[in-house]
């Protein structure tokens, strides 16, 4: 596989720079402090059923590939144990990061029918998360 | 003669592998040696004291110590020796540690190597004769080589303590690459703000005398008395006279890559190097002038309302005495051209950090506009290249340069300043940021949107227009291409080409990438192996400011330490010549490298009267104990003292 940064991918595109804003103002988590040391993933009980670990995930939304988190099943398998959150060296949260991004899946259900997996009914994280929203 | 061994177990360095015990016992047959013990720690106070008391008590008359090497710890014996008022050259180390308990495992033949050092050590010492020192006045003059941030923290902090200085610089200006930088990290001080005064200082300070535009020429003598000869180049213009007006730079119709520029901008052939420029008046690059290449022009003295400008200039020697030397040379930074994977040289948005940086310079070729070189446009991506040239044993070179992870870093800020719409990606193998302060500043870079990626880069591609660069990323563990308008390669630092011929002189030695050697590279990090030659800043190894400075006023001080004793003891183990076997061949001469020997004539009786004729004679001032005129002997008629025939066959004999 090959991915490629570009003018589309750009953090400064006005779409990409919006969601990054929404998910911080939800995760009130600042992505950029991630250097990838990769103990989320390291440690994450979840991660053996994840197509994009949770470092992946925050590294991708930093460089703008946002179509292929929302279309990684990971941000569903994610429990929210918070074991990532509880060893971040750099004191993020990758679990809240992951809430955010199926509450902006959720919030954009209709327009995108493929990124909502669960037919019927929401997943059960989701409605945690709602609660869990500004609980930091 | 009495002789005393004493065995170092140095704690299990030795003990470990070595049976020190039956070694002590054993050793107490060997000839003339009426004592022998065991010390767990000899270089200890309890050790040294254990010396002692066994001296006084059984009326010892020469030491023996299985040790560690006597580069580490012979002084410290020698110095029991003296306390005890033997002569310290009473004392032979056995090197028991590094020749044979670190490189042989446990066994019986591992205690048996260890005992024939032993022995032969002894063998020698019976031979030994004492030496002695005679003490030298010290010249308290410093000469410090190399006008950067170094060379004039070092000055500045001799001449405070009260000592001259000459500060000789091979470019017209002081200021070194520190000058070429915008802003420094981890705190984005601006490199001229901080730089500059302390270059005016130097040059108005009255103990520092500044040579700009000189190189040095010739070194002899030895701590304490060097003479030097200092090439003064002919500026071709005479400063006391020129105004600094810049008339002549202006009106002068040459146009020469200008180095301080990185090349990316013109200079004129008489001209001073950077606005800040001290002294800040001009020099005639003769190289590139059009009256000294092709005998017409003179533009310059017509317009010279000064008339500063004098073509008949000479190259001037001065010869000067002093007392200690700081090298301080600097460095270089690669230019990897014809390195197809980066495409620098081939495409002109390619470029090193340090053309960057001039970018960034308000004085710089682009008046500290940020703008790809092609289309004199403001880039929206920017990638940057760490590790080029550096961690790379197959083009570049295996070490790190030290401070590419910061100033990348530092690069992405600027940029965020400059241009915040821009993107920046730093392509990275390890992100290295051991000093104060720079792990956080490497967060700040991160925090402003600096996208850091681990993978080094295989290739800048390039159709002539566009550019892109193509990595692997490990953290999402696929391929990676970026299309890029800009790209900066964090190019290494490399030891400058001048420096091993400079630093031959001075008897210093390089190490295997160029860089200067120090004494030791924990312990005696600012000496050379030449007492009285030390080091600063980066002609020692890539290094960053901080460090620099630090390094400068440790060579400073060990200088100033030298001046205040006032007096070096000169070596005791020099040559001596045997008159009555010398036949005056004077083969030993040439091979001498500090030209120490010299022709004497002796008057000798023989039967029948008293004959005049000619043998070698040694100048123990001047020599260093390197031993080659023994070697070249035919007669055998030259010993090194410390070191003579008959102590080096005695020590043979018993191997």
């Amino acid at each position: 596989m090959r991915f490629s940064l570009n003018s589309e991918t750009s953090g400064t595109k006005k779409e990409n720079a919006a969601i990054l804003d929404e998910l911080e103002m939800i995760t009130e988590e600042k992505f950029s402090n991630c250097f990838q040391c990769a103990k989320c993933s390291a440690g994450c009980p979840a991660s053996e059923y994840m197509d994009l670990y949770p470092h992946q995930v925050i590294l991708m939304a930093k460089l703008g590939l946002f179509e292929r988190i929302f279309e990684s099943k990971s941000i569903w398998i994610c429990t929210c144990c918070f074991a990532c959150g509880s060893r971040c060296p750099q004191d993020l949260d990758p679990a809240r990061i992951m809430e955010g991004f199926r509450l902006i899946a959720l919030r954009k259900t209709e327009s995108r029918p493929e990124v909502y997996p669960f037919k019927g009914e929401i997943p059960r994280q989701a409605y945690v998360a709602h609660y869990r929203k500004n609980f930091k | 003669m009495r002789i005393g061994v004493f065995i170092c177990w140095c704690g299990s360095n030795i003990a470990g592998t070595v049976d020190v015990e039956s070694l002590s016992e054993k050793a107490k047959f060997l000839p003339d040696v009426y004592y022998s013990e065991d010390v767990k720690y000899m270089c200890s106070e309890i050790g040294q004291e254990s010396i002692k008391k066994a001296i006084k008590e059984q009326k010892l008359e020469r030491v023996v110590i299985g040790s560690c090497s006597p580069r580490m710890h012979e002084e410290t014996f020698q110095e029991v020796l003296k306390d005890s008022g033997l002569n310290p050259y009473y004392v032979e180390i056995a090197n028991l540690r590094e020749q044979c308990s670190w490189v042989h495992d446990e066994g019986e033949e591992t205690t048996q190597k260890a005992f024939e050092l032993v022995e032969k050590a002894v063998a020698k010492i019976r031979f030994a004769k004492p030496l002695t020192t005679e003490t030298l006045p010290v010249t308290k003059r410093a000469l410090v080589v190399g006008g950067g941030i170094a060379g004039i923290q070092s000055a500045l902090d001799i001449a405070e303590a009260g000592y001259e200085v000459d500060l000789v610089e091979n470019t017209p200006s002081l200021g070194g690459r520190m000058a070429q930088l915008d802003k420094t990290f981890p705190t984005l001080d601006c490199s001229a703000c901080i730089l500059t005064p302390k270059m005016v200082e130097a040059s108005s300070h009255p103990n520092i005398r500044l040579l700009t535009y000189a190189e040095i020429e010739d070194v002899s003598g030895f701590v304490g008395n060097f003479d030097i000869k200092i090439r003064q180049k002919a500026k071709s213009i005479d400063h006391d006279k020129c105004t600094g007006c810049g008339d002549c730079t202006e009106k002068c119709p040459a146009k020469i890559d200008n180095e301080f520029e990185e090349d990316k901008e013109i200079r004129k052939a008489v001209y001073t190097p950077f606005p800040q420029a001290v002294p800040n008046k001009p020099v005639i690059d003769r190289d590139n002038c059009r009256y000294f290449q092709k005998g017409k022009c003179k533009v310059c003295q017509k317009v010279c309302p000064a008339e500063a400008v004098d073509y008949e200039q000479e190259d001037e020697i001065i010869e000067e005495r002093y007392g200690g030397v700081i090298l301080a040379t600097g460095f270089d930074q690669l230019k990897p051209e014809g390195w197809e994977e980066f495409g620098y040289g081939a495409h002109p948005d390619v470029i090193t950090s340090l053309e960057l940086e001039r970018m960034f310079n308000s004085s710089g070729p682009t008046g500290g506009k940020v703008v790809c070189p092609s289309t004199g446009r403001e880039p929206k991506r920017v990638v940057f290249i760490q590790c080029v040239g550096s961690r790379d044993k197959n083009k570049g070179n295996a070490y790190c340069s030290k401070v590419c992870c910061l100033y990348t870093a530092k690069h992405t800020l600027l940029l965020k300043e400059k241009l915040p719409d821009t993107e920046s990606f730093v392509f990275y193998i390890d992100i290295r940021t051991a000093g104060k302060s720079y792990e956080e500043f490497y967060e700040r870079a991160r925090s402003t949107g600096a996208k850091y990626l681990k993978g080094h880069v295989s290739k800048v591609e390039t159709d002539g227009k566009e550019l892109l660069v193509r990595s692997y990323d490990n953290s999402i563990g696929e391929q990676i291409e970026v299309e890029a308008d800009l790209v900066v390669l964090a190019s290494a630092i490399k030891a400058k080409g001048t420096t091993e011929g400079l630093a031959q002189m001075f008897g210093a030695t390089g190490d295997k990438d160029g860089f200067l050697s120090e004494a030791h590279p924990k312990l005696k990090p600012v000496e050379t192996q030449t007492a009285g030659v030390f080091l600063a800043g980066a002609c020692q190894g890539p290094n960053d400011i901080p460090d620099t400075v630090g390094q400068a006023g440790a060579a400073a001080s060990k200088i100033i330490g030298l001046f205040n004793r006032g007096e070096v003891e000169s070596l005791p183990t020099t040559a001596e010549v045997d008159a009555s076997i010398c036949s005056g061949c004077l083969k030993c001469e040439p091979v001498c490298p500090v030209g120490a020997i010299s022709s004497e004539q002796i008057e000798e009786k023989v039967p029948g009267g008293v004959v005049t004729r000619q043998v070698a004679g040694v100048n123990n001032a001047l020599c260093r104990g390197c031993g080659a005129c023994t070697a070249a002997c035919r007669n055998g008629a030259m010993n090194l003292k410390g070191y003579t025939h008959r102590e080096l066959l005695a020590e043979v004999d018993n191997l």
